[in-house]
């Protein structure tokens, strides 16, 4: 007995190839995802290396500091350095320890304040710096902060944070000293 | 009978040997994550760092914040006598006790503050604070005295600087 039309189409199609499933993986987010974090690493990797030098901030015993907060600041840095040597860095820039650098960085700071008088300035200095290198940088942020304020005709409050790093548990405190 | 094919028909697809057009990713991903790789190891993170808020006066007001200084600071002298985290000897000035580390000066400035269960106190937690390291004195003492200050919730401690700084705890 022949099989009707429609049967034999069936069997027809049966015989035949199956169909092919594609099995490659969708690679597409993977990729966005490892560009997105390269990008995020190429920037945050130049701004930490412009506004951070390598240096060893103090470490308090369980310190009463606080994490920083997203306010605009520039980070100033007092290296431990020699008084020949660059003393302090302010983004980019490099400033001698002698009088012709800490005129150099007032005025840098006044720059910072016109531009920004509500810039917080980080001081970062480092643990083996000697106060006689700090405490002059005290001092230029208040007298920039005035210079700037006379300029704008309003008034700008001169606030500095003070810059440590708190020790991780079970922390080298010790050999972190010695260096 | 087989049906003759008109020439403005078009071809059969199966007459057609398919071109697999396909992007090879495989070098593209291989040098993405070579440079994630090299991001990952090379970026150094600044974790760990805080901070303490400390504003210092504007210049153009020195004359009101002189008039406002009433207190008697309390002078703390720090001196480092090596490179080490507890190479520093203290001095204060005036009646209080003598303390040899930031601790104890923590514990002593605690100790001292007048309340109702202390009536011998002699400061309060108003007073002001000088921290007034020597010219050759390590940042990290002057900065460990001045955290101990700022645990025992002294809210005007000040560095010498020839002006009064006020920290925000």
């Amino acid at each position: 007995m022949r099989a009707s039309p429609h049967i034999q189409t069936v069997r027809r199609r049966a015989r035949a190839a199956p169909p092919q499933v594609s099995l490659g993986a969708n690679l597409t987010s993977l990729i966005d995802l490892s560009f997105l974090l390269v990008v995020f690493f190429v920037l945050v990797g130049r701004i930490s290396s412009t506004e951070r030098v390598a240096l060893h901030p103090p470490t308090p015993r369980d310190p009463a500091s606080e994490l920083p907060g997203d306010e605009s600041r520039v980070v100033l840095n007092v290296l431990a350095s020699s008084a020949s040597d660059e003393a302090y860095a302010l983004g980019s820039d490099r400033f001698r320890g002698d009088t012709g650098g800490l005129t150099a960085l007032r005025t840098r700071l006044v720059d910072v304040y016109l531009a920004n008088p509500k810039a917080r300035v980080n001081l970062r200095a480092d643990r083996a710096a000697r106060y006689d290198r700090v405490e002059p940088v005290m001092r230029l942020i208040s007298a920039a902060a005035a210079e700037a304020s006379v300029a704008l005709a309003a008034p700008i409050e001169p606030r500095v944070n003070l810059v440590v790093l708190r020790e991780a548990q079970g922390g080298t405190r010790g050999a972190k000293a010695k260096q | 009978m087989a049906r003759r094919r008109n020439n403005d028909e078009p071809r059969r697809a199966s007459n057609v040997v398919p071109v697999p057009i396909a992007l090879n990713l495989t070098p593209m991903i291989d040098v993405t994550f070579q440079l994630l790789i090299y991001f990952l190891l090379g970026t150094s993170f600044v974790l760990g760092e805080e901070i303490y808020r400390a504003d210092l006066p504007n210049r153009s007001d020195v004359r009101s914040r002189a008039t406002e200084v009433a207190d008697e600071p309390i002078v703390v002298r720090v001196r480092s006598l090596g490179s080490g985290p507890d190479d520093y000897e203290l001095d204060i000035d005036g009646p209080l006790s003598k303390v040899s580390s930031a601790a104890e000066l923590e514990a002593m400035l605690n100790a001292s503050i007048v309340s109702i269960s202390n009536p011998q106190g002699t400061i309060t937690r108003a007073n002001p604070i000088v921290i007034a390291p020597t010219a050759d004195a390590r940042w990290e003492h002057a900065i460990e005295v001045f955290d101990a200050a700022v645990k025992a919730r002294f809210g005007r401690v000040a560095f010498a600087t020839g002006m009064n700084a006020t920290v925000r705890p």
